[in-house]
């Protein structure tokens, strides 16, 4: 007989569901810390304070009865403070959501309280989720259910209501040992309910999973709703405002910028340059986008999924996949023209078609996810109507497009621009070169004068920075090579334009890794005619394939496997994006009808494996029936009835006996007994199977030492069944 | 369903299947779910009617915003409930009970009944359940909780307090088994009716006796020639159904070849013969009635405690010799379930031939008044209630 286990006492019922809601409430503020809003202090504090009051409850009795009546004031006032400092809802709410998850988290729960300690868990988690695209969201998500399930178990279990009072310390609170709790509840749990559970709870996931994958998807609205109450400033990203430092910032961080996919792996050329932002005013010792390049250059922000670009279709043009992590601003990368652009969800944006730039108008709080059809990876970029536009006179340009600029101006002092006038000249030999030769030479003479290097010490005197540094012998990093070359070629009568983005990255397995450290800023000048050609001054310095000896600067190569652990967490990162978050109906259409393919094929196979057979026995069949044929075909036959009467008459008896022999009370044979029982019951006279159905009767129920001799009985019983025609 | 089996164990299904026969696990879990049973009620709860909001609010905003982090909320919410509805199933599947009642019930008085209830699963105990009983005393039906985990091969006996409140047939009816398990978010009720019937023997009553002379009448002692439970041989006659096998004289079986049983001479005038008649006449108001049945119930009880009370006939049936525990409750069973009874024309007969067995000491009812009765021996006023 089984030992009786021992049952879980209601207070340690009741300490336990204690362990879960704190678990609960830990897991929830995990999950507020990846939106990084308020700083770690408050995590902190209230992750300590839930921690104290695990260890301890009977501590929380101790809490003044002032403090608790302050309690929901006091938290919806640090709402309205948040809403006031950060003038956005989402701070609020969470900070609100926070704050009520701990207070609860520390304070003797009522059934009631329970439940909203879930749905706020829940709430922080989910809109961490949704905010973030984390992968953090899969494994909290998942220990939030499971704490959640246990929790509400635990609450079932318990049955009944118990008071709760705030200031006196209850009955399961006053001696609280966990270690001793662990004891009874291993003592009380049976290894196969634990396996039970966990297969149940694996069943959850899986359930999960393929209702995500079923769930008909279809679009009711615009753009996200939550993503509207969040503003996040990028730490890192580029922006319309480049000033020198901005780069060698994102330079340090190692974080990753983006994940390409490409479909063909051919079609990335050796030097990637992902272009971001394009960059034409100089003031303030900082390039910028100018309003003039806004207003003429960008069309007017719309809400869309999908961009049109003006290159040609081209075929079997690769699609390219980015996966942008919000670090990396709100401008999305490109290598150059493409015919569209396919968002994953509705955003409003503006794009630029002649600079190849797309501006999310909100910082993104999250990855974003698109996908790119016909995309250019070239040096030149076709711009036809710059070029005309370029080529008329002053008051023609300024009657079509007032504002554009020409990408010629320098807002700089008379004594800088004499400075930069006495350079050109010993760039050119005082000759007016073309675009591409002025470039080459430029490059030259940069590099010959400049090194690499993240560390700048700007010469001292008096005009402006970069001025200073180009005319110096001081090593640079790439702002100060391509802001200087572009001050140049401006001085030289060529337009020219600064372009920040990155360069290069490492595969991944099927994918490129981009990360911030390849930031990098380069320049586009205009050949006089219809193309800007790219220049990236900083080569100069660095080599002509981009590989630096300096710390800092990979180049623009992209270069071979990354490998380890950090490798593989990635490409899981990835599969999170591709297939969970990047998962849409288009996903879901593929995935139907591989389905099917997949299901007509297996039918093909097997109606062309049936065919076939019946091909093969018709052959065989319409063959001439000699002696041997004949002898070995009944032979078969025989071998097969053989094989058949031998398996009834001797093997399921032995076979029987086998199972029965691993179970010490013979339940195979036992069932067996009780299936011809229920058979024979059916007999009219029952007088006439009287011995049989005893023997039958004794192995049923009897010792096993009584027992007849089973194939024989189910012989005996098999016969009497034909005989009446059961 | 009604089922009426005293020791056979049911399930939500009905009556349970023998151990070791086919089990069909799955098909009956398919069926279960496709089409569940009639009655089977399922209410939501406040954390399920939480969880049904949650599901709409994240289905709503997922549908809204296309945000896959939603719809992996949704789909683990929709799980969840399909989890709960699969253990609450798994919880349920293999659990059996059946009732367990010692007879008798005594009308007015609390009597213990159990439910026994087993868990024929191999591996996972059950939990949380809860019975809901009615008898026909009582007005509502009670629900009866069970302890916190029954193991696999358990049983676990729920006690019962039954307090009928009049003789007849009390019927313990098993209306549903309930559940919150697993996580409380829908309280399921399953319907059952297992009933179970009991006769319920009329309470005892208070009466006065008369004529000491009367009770002393019926004294053990001198032999008399005629058939009784005394020690010296009467007669030897023909075996019948229903004779001791003790009374058996096996040398006049063997010589006769035929099974012969020994008749013992009566001891004495012992004891009084309780003729109880109810003629529908003469029985007019039902409370009189049952004061009749609980009176004539308490006299027998009585006089077979004394150790006086020989036999009863009710109406025109055959006397019916009282000498053991099993007789008087067989009496007593009869009484439970008595009725007026429209003709009096038989019972004149069937009087005269008791009176012709006993010739005196019998024992008979009257009404006495609106609302009493009285016992009368020989035609004197005996006792009355």
């Amino acid at each position: 007989m089984e030992k009786k286990r021992p049952r879980l006492k209601t207070d340690e019922l009741r300490q336990l569901r204690w362990l879960l809601g704190g678990a609960v409430a830990l897991v929830a503020l995990w999950a507020q810390t990846f939106l990084e809003i308020g700083g770690w202090w408050l995590p902190g504090v209230l992750t300590m304070l839930i921690l104290i009051a695990l260890w301890r409850p009977a501590w929380v009795a101790q809490v003044p009865d002032w403090l608790h009546r302050l309690a929901f004031p006091g938290i919806a006032a640090a709402g309205v403070h948040a809403y006031y400092l950060e003038g956005e809802w989402m701070p609020a709410m969470t900070q609100v959501a926070t704050l009520l998850v701990a207070y609860r988290a520390i304070h003797y729960r009522k059934r009631r309280d329970e439940l909203q300690l879930i749905v706020l868990g829940l709430f922080l988690v989910v809109s961490g989720g949704v905010l973030t695209n984390s992968i953090g969201f899969a494994v909290q998500i998942m220990m939030l259910t499971g704490l959640a399930l246990a929790l509400l178990m635990t609450l079932t279990l318990e049955g009944g209501e118990a008071p709760v009072a705030t200031k006196t310390v209850p009955t399961w609170a006053e001696r609280v040992d966990w270690f001793a709790l662990a004891a009874r509840v291993r003592a009380v749990t049976a290894w196969r309910v634990v396996a039970t559970g966990a297969v149940l709870f694996l069943s959850l996931a899986v359930i999960s999973g393929l209702l995500f994958l079923a769930i008909p998807r279809f679009e009711l609205g615009q753009g996200l709703f939550l993503e509207g109450l969040l503003k996040r400033k990028t730490s890192s990203g580029f922006t319309d405002t480049l000033r020198f430092g901005d780069v060698t910032d994102i330079l340090r961080d190692q974080s990753v910028a983006m994940r390409v996919e490409v479909s063909d792996r051919s079609q990335v050329p050796a030097q990637v340059y992902w272009r971001m932002v394009v960059l034409d005013e100089y003031r303030d010792q900082a390039f910028r986008v100018s309003p003039g390049l806004k207003a003429s250059a960008f069309d007017k922000p719309v809400t869309t999924r999908e961009v049109r670009g003006a290159e040609p279709p081209r075929r079997g043009s690769a699609e390219w996949t980015f996966y942008v992590e919000p670090s990396a601003g709100r401008f999305l990368p490109l290598t150059g023209g493409f015919r569209m652009l396919r968002l994953t969800e509705p955003q409003n944006l503006r794009s630029s078609t002649g600079l190849r730039v797309i501006e999310l108008t909100r910082d993104p709080v999250s990855m974003k996810a698109f996908r790119v059809y016909g995309m250019a990876s070239v040096p030149e970029l076709r711009d036809r109507t710059f070029g005309s536009w370029l080529r008329l006179n002053e008051s023609e340009r300024r009657a079509r497009h007032p504002n554009q600029p020409t990408m010629m101006e320098v807002n700089l002092s008379p004594a800088d621009m004499t400075i930069l006038r006495r350079v050109v000249q010993e760039i050119t030999g005082g000759v007016e070169l073309p675009a591409k030769e002025f470039a080459r030479r430029a490059q030259a003479w940069m590099g010959r004068r400049h090194g690499y290097s993240l560390n700048i010490e700007l010469p001292p005197g008096e005009g402006d920075p970069l001025v200073r540094w180009l005319v110096s012998n001081e090593p640079g990093h790439c702002e100060f090579f391509a802001g200087g070359f572009a001050l140049l070629a401006r001085v030289a009568g060529h337009p020219t334009r600064v372009v920040a983005g990155f360069v290069g990255g490492v595969w991944n397995g099927d994918y490129v890794i981009v990360r911030n450290s390849d930031a990098h800023a380069w320049c586009e000048i205009f050949d006089g005619r219809e193309y800007w050609l790219r220049v990236d001054p900083t080569m100069a310095a660095t080599g002509e394939r981009g590989r630096a000896d300096e710390q800092g600067l990979e180049g623009a190569t992209v270069r071979e496997e990354e490998g380890g652990w950090a490798a593989m967490m990635d490409r899981l990162r990835l599969f999170w994006y591709r297939r969970i978050v990047n998962f849409d109906e288009r996903d879901q259409r593929v995935m139907v009808s591989s389905l099917k393919n997949s299901v007509q094929d297996f039918g093909r196979r097997v109606e062309e494996t049936l065919k076939t057979w019946l091909a093969g026995m018709r052959e065989w069949l319409s063959q001439p029936w000699r002696a041997d044929r004949m002898s070995a075909s009944i032979g078969v036959l025989l071998a097969v009835i053989a094989l058949v009467w031998s398996w009834r008459r001797w093997g399921r008896a032995a076979w029987l006996r086998l199972r029965s022999k691993r179970s010490s009370h013979g339940d195979a044979e036992r069932r067996e007994a009780g299936r011809w029982l229920r058979r024979l019951a059916k007999v009219e006279n029952q007088t006439a199977i009287a011995p049989v159905r005893a023997s039958l009767e004794r192995v049923r129920y009897g010792p096993r030492e009584t027992w007849p001799r089973t194939d024989a009985l189910w012989r005996e019983a098999r016969k009497l069944s034909r005989r009446h025609r059961l | 369903m009604k089922t009426r089996h005293a020791d056979v164990f049911f399930e939500p299904g009905g009556v349970a299947r023998a151990p070791g026969g086919p089990r069909h696990f799955w098909r009956r879990l398919l069926w279960s779910l496709v089409f569940p049973r009639r009655g089977q009620r399922v209410r939501l709860t406040t954390s399920g009617t939480v969880l049904i909001a949650l599901a709409l609010a994240v289905g709503l905003a997922a549908y809204n915003s296309g945000n896959n982090i939603l719809f992996i909320t949704l789909s683990l919410l929709l799980a969840c409930l399909l989890l709960s509805g699969l253990m609450s199933w798994l919880n349920l599947s293999r659990v059996r009970w059946r009732w367990r009642v010692e007879p008798p019930l005594r009308a007015g008085l609390a009597h213990p009944v159990s439910l026994e209830v087993r868990n024929d699963k191999r591996v996972l105990p059950a939990y949380a359940l809860w019975f809901e009983l009615r008898s026909t005393s009582a007005t509502r039906a009670e629900r009866l909780e069970m302890p916190v985990r029954l193991d696999p091969g358990m049983s676990a006996m729920l006690d019962w307090t039954v307090r009928p409140a009049k003789r007849g047939v009390e019927q313990l009816s098993l209306e549903a088994v309930g559940s919150l398990f697993p996580f409380g978010f829908l309280r399921k009720t399953f319907p059952v009716e297992l009933t179970k019937d009991v006769i319920v023997w009329p309470a005892a009553v208070e009466y006065r006796r008369f004529s000491a002379a009367l009770w002393e009448r019926a004294r053990p002692g001198r032999p008399l020639s005629r058939a009784g439970s005394g020690a010296d041989l009467h007669a030897i006659r023909r075996y019948e159904r229903g004779d001791s096998h003790r009374s058996i004289h096996w040398k006049a079986t063997a010589r006769l070849r035929r099974t012969m049983v020994t008749q013992r001479a009566a001891d004495g005038e012992d004891g009084y013969g309780l003729w109880l008649r109810t003629p529908a006449e003469i029985w007019t108001r039902p409370e009189q009635f049952e004061l009749l049945c609980g009176f004539a119930a308490t006299l027998a009880e009585d006089f077979f405690r004394a150790g006086r009370l020989t036999a009863v006939i009710i109406n025109d049936e055959a006397p019916m010799p009282v000498r053991r525990l099993a007789d008087i409750e067989a009496f007593l069973d009869r009484i439970a379930l008595l009725t007026p009874v429209p003709s009096e024309e038989k019972r004149i007969r069937a009087r005269h031939r008791l009176a012709g067995i006993y010739g005196k000491n019998l024992l008979t009812f009257a009404p006495e008044g609106a609302r009493g009765v009285a016992a009368y021996v020989d035609g004197e006023k005996a006792a009355s209630a």
